[in-house]
């Protein structure tokens, strides 16, 4: 065993303190670094664009904070932040998703509480008070509020103005009842030599799993009954009431033959609308901004749209389903506060609602929302605003992934198998049963 | 020596058997040993026994994905592999323009799934698709492809023959090229037919290829994941959902973990048994 040397030990020590100072001054110069925010949300483009060319650089310049802005397509959004926030990473700080996740999000303590003082508050009431009464209420869960709306959003309905015309009908009196669109929608629904659908009076655009609430879906609240029953023990709609809003949507595909099946490779709301593939359907207020966008010649404007109020049952309470998307922050994020700070900077101040409003047309529901000028400028306004006013929300479970796609799995049997209501409804809420049992 | 010549193949098969145990091995006892918990990915996994396979054999979804993963591989290979040894036996003759026929044949299996499926949605398309474009002048009937629960699987299927016949066609043209010609010429001197040199050479000769194309294709069509998901999503009303798009909804939609594996344990389970009965099938005769 050979002795070491002084010369070799002096040389040892030297080097590993030169290490340790290089590894201190490179951490130093990380911490100085600004900070980046990992942000991810869908890719509906008014949004994408407020946030990638007005929101990112604002709030950059203001808080000194990057923001890395990811998009994802709609359908694969909330798989890759389960897997993300699940896995061994960090995933993103900040995400902005439908409300139905945040009961799972809480459940698996993925999301943390809303913190007040990124908003340049000191309570979680103050901030709540900044709202319209219960605009927040479905975001709160024991006490704590989760999420922050990026969209307000309800159902209402476009219909192709040209379509009306076309067929001799009155553009200026779209049908009011689910009744008196059976036959408007008959009408405007186009067919080849062989009697097969090329133009859907109806479109009940099934883009995703979740998508069904929207559309078919609202037929059960208008019917005074949903998909889990009040106390969301068990199914809710395993009765005459939902049996009747089941068969509305069997006939539309195979009484009366106005709605159809994939008309094009892909589901797009806006392209069906826009390329003429259907002439009625649900939607938001969200839509017009990017049809227009992307179809110039499909112009409210110009009349070759318009917008209605959501069709209701005769006789019944009138309703329609709510459609907020929120921000949510990682329990897992190291930039928690900071990832609120850039939702209070896109939200909080008038003129960032202002231009969620008139961009992409985002209902922020802060105080005064519904006499909001800018709001009020856009001409259909108050139609989505009177929609909001009947909203239901989605059902409200830790199982939402799982409801959603069985309740996609009934929807594909009655329209695509043809099978009876009668046949489907047990079965579905059978399965929904067992799984809110588990 | 004998030594030292142990210790060297031992060193040399290391990288491999390191490479086994960390990418074979160690996932599939993890597998194996989340079947048996109950995991969201987020509290620690929980011991339950054996409830996740219990529930599933009691689960409707299981067995229909389970019957749908069947109808896809049988549907799949029964048609393609006679295909493939077909193409193989008529690119192994003297033929012009062979080099563009293998190229064109083969070019399906270098694109990738998601593009395969891409291509196939322009064709299925109900409205301007190309398949009702060739068809319709001729009075044939439309075919909702990817809307009908009749419908979809075929679809994926002819989709899957597409990627996949000219793999399997390379690999039975290069085990044909290997076939002595002196057997063919001994065959015809006795007064053998085609069909009696292509029964008694030629299927005996590639025994140990088609057992290599029937094993990996089988096993290929057992985890076909791409297209279903792409084209179809695993409907309508669960007509295409396969075993592997059961395990990922399982996995990455509800956090099921535990019932994930669990999928996952019984597929391996039946390949092994389904490869087993296919060596025993296609051994090398004595």
């Amino acid at each position: 065993m050979s002795r070491i040397g002084r010369r070799t030990l002096v040389t040892g020590a030297v080097s590993i303190a030169g290490v340790a100072a290089f590894g201190s001054l490179l951490r130093d110069t990380a911490r100085a670094q600004p900070k980046t925010l990992a942000y991810w949300g869908h890719n509906y483009p008014s949004r994408v664009k407020i946030v990638n060319e007005i929101m990112i650089p604002g709030f950059k310049k203001d808080a000194a904070i990057d923001v890395d802005h990811s998009v994802l397509d709609t359908s694969q959004l909330e798989p890759k932040i389960l897997t993300a926030w699940v896995g061994g990473g960090e995933g993103p700080d900040l995400v902005s998703v439908g409300d139905y996740n945040l009961p799972n999000y809480v459940y698996r303590k993925m999301v943390v509480p809303v913190d007040p003082t990124a908003f340049g508050l000191t309570s979680q009431a103050e901030l709540i008070a900044l709202f319209e009464p219960h605009a927040l209420d479905g975001f709160i869960v024991d006490g704590k509020l989760y999420g922050i709306p990026m969209d307000q959003g309800s159902i209402s309905m476009v219909y192709r103005k040209d379509f009306f015309r076309e067929a001799g009908l009155d553009p200026e009196s779209p049908p009011k009842t689910w009744e008196d669109l059976i036959e408007v929608a008959e009408k405007v629904t186009k067919r080849d030599a062989s009697g097969r659908v090329t133009r859907a009076g109806l479109g009940w655009e099934a883009r995703t799993n979740t998508s069904h609430f929207y559309y078919w879906g609202t037929l059960l609240p208008q019917k005074g009954v949903d998909f889990l029953s009040r106390d969301g023990k068990t199914n809710g709609f395993n009765n005459a009431a939902g049996m009747a809003a089941f068969q509305y949507l069997f006939e539309t595909f195979n009484t009366w033959h106005i709605a159809a099946l994939g008309l094009a490779p892909t589901i797009s709301p806006i392209d069906d609308f826009g390329a003429g593939r259907v002439a009625m359907m649900n939607t938001g207020f969200w839509l017009p901004p990017s049809l227009e966008a992307q179809y110039p010649d499909v112009s409210y404007a110009k009349g070759v749209y318009g917008v209605m109020r959501l069709p209701q049952f005769k006789g019944r309470t009138p309703a329609t389903r709510l459609n907020p998307w929120i921000f949510v922050v990682s329990a897992r994020s190291r930039l928690q506060r900071e990832a609120w700070q850039f939702v209070a900077y896109m939200t909080k101040d008038p003129k960032s609602q202002a231009i969620w409003a008139t961009q992409a047309q985002y209902l922020l529901p802060f105080k005064g929302m519904s006499t909001q000028p800018d709001i009020l400028r856009i001409p259909y306004a108050k139609i989505f605003l009177a929609d909001l006013a009947i909203g239901v929300p989605t059902p409200r479970t830790v199982k939402f992934a799982e409801l959603a796609s069985s309740v996609a799995n009934g929807y594909d049997r009655i329209s695509a198998n043809g099978e009876r209501p009668e046949v489907v409804v047990p079965d579905l809420a059978k399965q929904v049963d067992r799984l809110l049992a588990e | 020596m004998a030594g030292h010549e142990a210790r060297t193949g031992l060193l040399l098969v290391l990288p491999a058997a390191l490479f086994f145990a960390v990418f074979m091995l160690y996932p599939f006892f993890s597998a194996f040993w989340y079947s048996l918990t109950s995991w969201d990915l987020v509290s620690p996994p929980r011991f339950i026994g054996v409830t996740n396979y219990v529930r599933l054999f009691q689960d409707d979804a299981f067995w229909n994905s389970a019957k749908v993963t069947a109808y896809y591989t049988v549907g799949l290979l029964v048609p393609m592999l006679p295909l493939s040894l077909a193409l193989a036996m008529l690119l192994d003759r003297k033929l012009r323009g062979r080099a563009v026929y293998q190229a064109v044949l083969f070019a399906p299996t270098v694109l990738a799934a998601v593009v395969v499926s891409m291509i196939w949605r322009v064709v299925y398309m109900p409205q301007g698709g190309l398949y009702q474009l060739v068809t319709a002048p001729f009075g044939l009937p439309y075919i909702p492809w990817l809307n009908d629960r009749h419908w979809a699987m075929p679809a994926l299927i002819i989709v899957g023959i597409w990627k996949n016949v000219g793999y399997y066609m390379v690999i039975f043209l290069a085990a044909l090229q290997g076939i002595s010609p002196s057997f063919y010429e001994a065959a015809k001197a006795d007064g053998a037919g085609s069909w009696q040199q292509f029964r008694h050479i030629t299927l005996p000769l590639l025994r140990p290829i088609t057992l290599f194309v029937a094993v990996v294709s089988m096993t290929r069509a057992f985890q076909g994941f791409t297209s279903a998901y792409t084209l179809t999503g695993g409907g309508p009303a669960d007509a295409t959902k396969l075993l592997p798009l059961l395990v990922y909804e399982h996995a990455f939609s509800f956090n099921e973990m535990g019932d994930a594996s669990a999928i996952a344990v019984i597929m391996f389970l039946v390949l092994i048994v389904l490869a087993l009965i296919q060596f025993r099938t296609f051994r090398p005769e004595a």
